[in-house]
């Protein structure tokens, strides 16, 4: 047998061998599919603890119905379905038998399809383009989750958040009873039109998507009647001018072991401004509650936090002028970075409290600091949210909105005065509260009587000296909340965007103790914001952002320290990113020519 | 073994007994950088902005880019690793040494990937330290990223050997590698395009989803092993075949 006969026959030999090593090869890939590490530091891409948490709760079989269209045309949409699918059967193996998946077709089952319908389950519209031509496609992409008698619907499932999504209804699930959430403080106004944001429709309709919200009524507290012991979180909205009938009715509440959510506010805001109110001295609505904070060593600062470091976004009126340089009735918003609209940064944020620890961005408005009162014994007060080293505590600013001016000559004194340092805008009590009604019950108070602000006597009703432990979280806030102005007029006012509502759900779960929740909903990309080199330099050259020249010597004055900072930060920019490229370019370099020297003198 | 290794010792000072590899080396780590701090990734339905356009510490801007610029700069390096021999008369003479096909092709990929590896670290960690300077950088994130790449080099390096082994000229031979690397880049982009019926099998053979949604991020996952080391070990074998068949020749 000749060479080329034996080679041909190894080439062949070998061509079978890889061909088998393939084979086997896309088998072990199959088998060992599962197997992966998330090494990434918040283990984004693993399901999170919570989950495993909620899901080993179950006690019975949680019945999945998904209505997914199956012959999906648009190839991405197909791999979103694909992803929901393996996340699916991941919640599944990780449920160890307790959850059982059907799948219906509503594309193709008109049954199906009025089951969904049924259950607010409707399809989405998918465009396709292919050779020039756009097809649309319903696609159904929802759930319905069954446990015990209860059920819970995933109307769209959204891939990129349907962990937090199927945990969430799986723990109501788990409940017997919804949440309920005591709703104490400003109503709702249903009927305001989109431009009148002052409201907290939003908010509310998040909290009625989770949980059961039961309106409460501060005359009917006044009037005596109690706070019902079975909520499981309460959820005070801006008090104000409590009598001190309600305000004993929250104190036993909190004495009997309830969890409360307290939002402080004592100015009505509003972005425009409100000049007659100041002018009559309203700017301070006293809350009433003002004793009730003093005992539990956490009074409230009565003037707004002025944060020099960290101002917020907000939009300021401009009126427009005529020829002659009057102010006309027209005016436009124009976008400004307000001290007295703190924006926390990720050190304000108390990182061993659940609800804050992943947390980098809120905004607050106008708002209040808690101060160091004397904490009683059984009680223990945790600071959460602090804003930055560079805050003061000023007047009520209500009568600077739309003042660039005032915000920039007070911004001028704080920073001379020297005396800034980071305020506490949100504080956590847990633990046994005393009364403070320790004397008596309050009279109840009939407002159809007399003055609200008399004396108040003292009833001989029982009192709660020493309760359940309990917590309560305080914010110095309430606008924070409130309903966002339509996008686009652009930044008028901080409101409830998403990350202060994430912060909202996590201190809701973390007061009614569904911590598992905060984990999952936890998992999104934290902010890892990069150094700001213009803003440093800026700083340091006194350039606020709020700075206006005065004078055409401080305009240029400014100008050129303005150039100086762009200068220096453009600088500071190259040496960071070129340092190290060439550092390592040289040292490479470095290496392979003493290797290479090495082997050509090698004997 | 100790004679692949013999063979990777000769590659590797090749490689830098010509200024071929200071050049590229040189012009990778600055392109690099450049897109990475300044123009980002502006290709598909999600582009990616600079680092300093984006303001967040990470480096996925940079891992995004890498089955592209690899499917060029790989090519580049390897394209005379066999086409140069054949072309110089040398490869009837390495054949004759005692020393089999397989020795040969193990050395070469070795030493080729071996130099697009340095290629990579000199680019990645040097942006790690600058990103980790100016934020909170997650670095397990770079560190199986670097993982992530270096099944991705293998699988790259061991298919361009291959088209370099198919011909006696360079350029030939870099075009070769470029349409065949070039063409698994591809693949993803196609999935936009596609049925859903082909779509998922796109997906999963671009070399994008095994590295981008994965090691990119920091997870490491078995099934990309396989697919990278499936991919080196064909193209390894591959180009053991066509040295055996030369010889036979």
């Amino acid at each position: 047998m000749g060479s080329r006969t034996v080679l041909r026959r190894s080439a062949l030999i070998t061509a079978l061998l890889v061909g088998l090593v393939l084979v086997e090869g896309v088998h072990m890939a199959l088998r060992h599919l599962d197997k992966r590490h998330d090494f990434s530091q918040d283990q984004l891409f693993t399901v999170s603890d919570g989950t495993r948490a909620i899901l080993a709760k179950l006690e019975d079989r949680l019945q999945i119905k998904a209505f997914v269209t199956q012959e999906v045309r648009s190839g991405e949409m197909s791999l979103l379905k694909a992803r929901v699918e393996a996340q699916i059967k991941d919640f599944q193996r990780l449920a160890g038998g307790r959850m059982g998946l059907v799948v219906q077709d509503p594309s193709i089952l008109s049954a199906a399809a009025e089951e969904a319908h049924s259950f607010g389950i409707e399809p989405l519209p998918v465009v396709t383009t292919r050779g020039g031509e756009q097809n649309r496609q319903l696609v159904y992409l929802g759930a319905v989750l069954r446990y015990r008698s209860r059920t819970e619907v995933i109307p769209l499932i959204n891939p990129w958040s349907f962990e937090a999504d199927f945990a969430g209804a799986v723990q109501r699930l788990l409940r017997d009873q919804r949440l309920r959430v005591g709703w104490l403080g400003e109503p709702v106004d249903q009927d305001s039109l989109p431009w009148q944001f002052g409201t907290f429709r939003l908010l509310r309709a998040r909290l009625e998507a989770r949980m059961e919200v039961v309106d409460l009524s501060v005359p009917a507290l006044e009037a005596g009647a109690r706070l019902p012991d079975n909520l499981d979180v309460l959820l005070v909205l801006r008090p104000s001018d409590w009598h001190p009938r309600a305000v004993f009715a929250l104190d036993q509440f909190i004495a009997g072991g309830g969890h409360a959510l307290i939002c402080m506010d004592l100015v009505r805001s509003s972005p425009f401004g409100d000049a007659a109110h100041v002018a009559q001295g309203k700017a301070l609505e006293p809350s009433g509650l003002e004793a009730l904070l003093q005992s539990w060593g956490t009074p409230l600062v009565p003037g707004h936090v002025w944060d020099s470091q960290w101002p917020g976004d907000r939009g300021w009126v401009v009126m427009d002028r005529d020829a002659n340089g009057q102010a006309t009735e027209r005016g436009r918003l124009e976008p400004i970075r307000d001290p007295a609209c703190p924006a926390l940064h990720a050190e304000g944020f108390e990182r061993t409290f659940p609800p804050t620890a992943r947390l980098d961005s809120v905004q607050f408005f106008w708002t209040h600091a808690f101060g160091q009162g004397t904490v009683p014994n059984g009680l223990h007060r945790f600071d959460v949210l602090r804003s930055s080293p560079g805050s003061y505590v000023v007047d009520p600013v209500l009568k600077s909105v739309g003042d660039l001016e005032m915000i920039e000559g007070q911004t001028r004194s704080l920073l001379a005065s020297g005396s800034g340092q980071a305020m506490v805008l949100a504080t956590v009590l847990s633990g046994s509260f005393p009364s403070a009604f320790t004397k008596g019950a309050p009279t109840p108070f009939d407002a159809t009587l007399g003055d609200r602000h008399a004396k108040v006597g003292i009833t001989d009703e029982p009192v709660r000296a020493h309760g359940e432990p309990s917590q309560v979280v305080l914010v110095g806030d309430c606008d924070w909340l409130r309903d966002p102005p339509p996008r686009d007029l652009g930044p008028v006012m901080p409101s409830a965007s998403a990350a202060n509502l994430t912060l909202l759900d996590n201190l809701v779960d973390w007061l009614s103790q569904e911590e598992d929740l905060i984990a999952v909903r936890s998992k999104e990309p934290r902010e890892r914001p990069l150094h700001n080199f213009l803003e440093a330099e800026r700083n340091s050259e006194g350039l606020l952002a709020t700075d206006l020249p005065r004078t055409q010597e401080e305009m240029r004055d400014r100008l050129a320290r303005q150039d100086q900072a762009e200068a220096r930060a453009r600088r500071a920019r190259w040496s960071v990113m070129a340092w190290p490229l060439l550092g390592c370019l040289a040292l490479v370099f470095l290496i392979a020519g003493l290797w290479n020297w090495k082997e050509r003198t090698r004997p | 073994m100790s004679r692949a290794w013999t063979v990777f010792r000769r590659e590797w000072a090749a490689y830098f007994a010509s200024p071929l590899a200071f050049v590229l080396i040189g012009v990778f780590v600055l392109v690099q950088a450049a897109l990475f701090f300044y123009i980002g990734y502006p290709i598909g339905p999600v582009p990616l902005p600079g680092l300093w356009d984006g303001g967040q510490a990470n480096l996925l801007t940079l891992f995004t880019w890498l089955p592209l610029s690899l499917a060029l700069i790989i090519p580049a390096l390897t394209m005379g690793a066999w086409a140069e021999e054949r072309r110089a008369g040398t490869e009837e003479l390495l054949l004759t040494y005692p020393l089999r096909p397989w020795e040969w092709v193990l050395g070469k990929f070795l030493a080729s990937w071996a130099v697009v590896m340095l290629l990579v670290v000199m680019v990645t960690v040097p942006l790690a330290i600058t990103v980790a300077n100016l934020g909170d950088l997650d670095w397990s994130t770079v560190w199986v990223g670097l993982v992530g790449a270096a099944g991705l080099v293998a699988a790259y390096t061991a298919l361009a050997l291959c088209g370099s082994a198919l011909t006696h000229e360079q350029l030939v031979a870099f075009l070769l590698s470029t349409l065949l690397l070039g063409s698994l880049w591809l693949l993803r982009m196609l999935v936009a395009y596609a049925p859903a019926s082909l779509a998922g099998f796109l997906e999963q053979a671009s070399p994008q989803a095994h590295f981008l949604d994965t090691a990119a991020r920091g997870v490491l996952v078995a099934a990309d092993a396989i697919y990278f080391l499936l991919w080196m070990g064909a193209g390894l074998v591959w180009n053991t075949l066509l040295l055996e068949r030369r010889r036979l020749q």
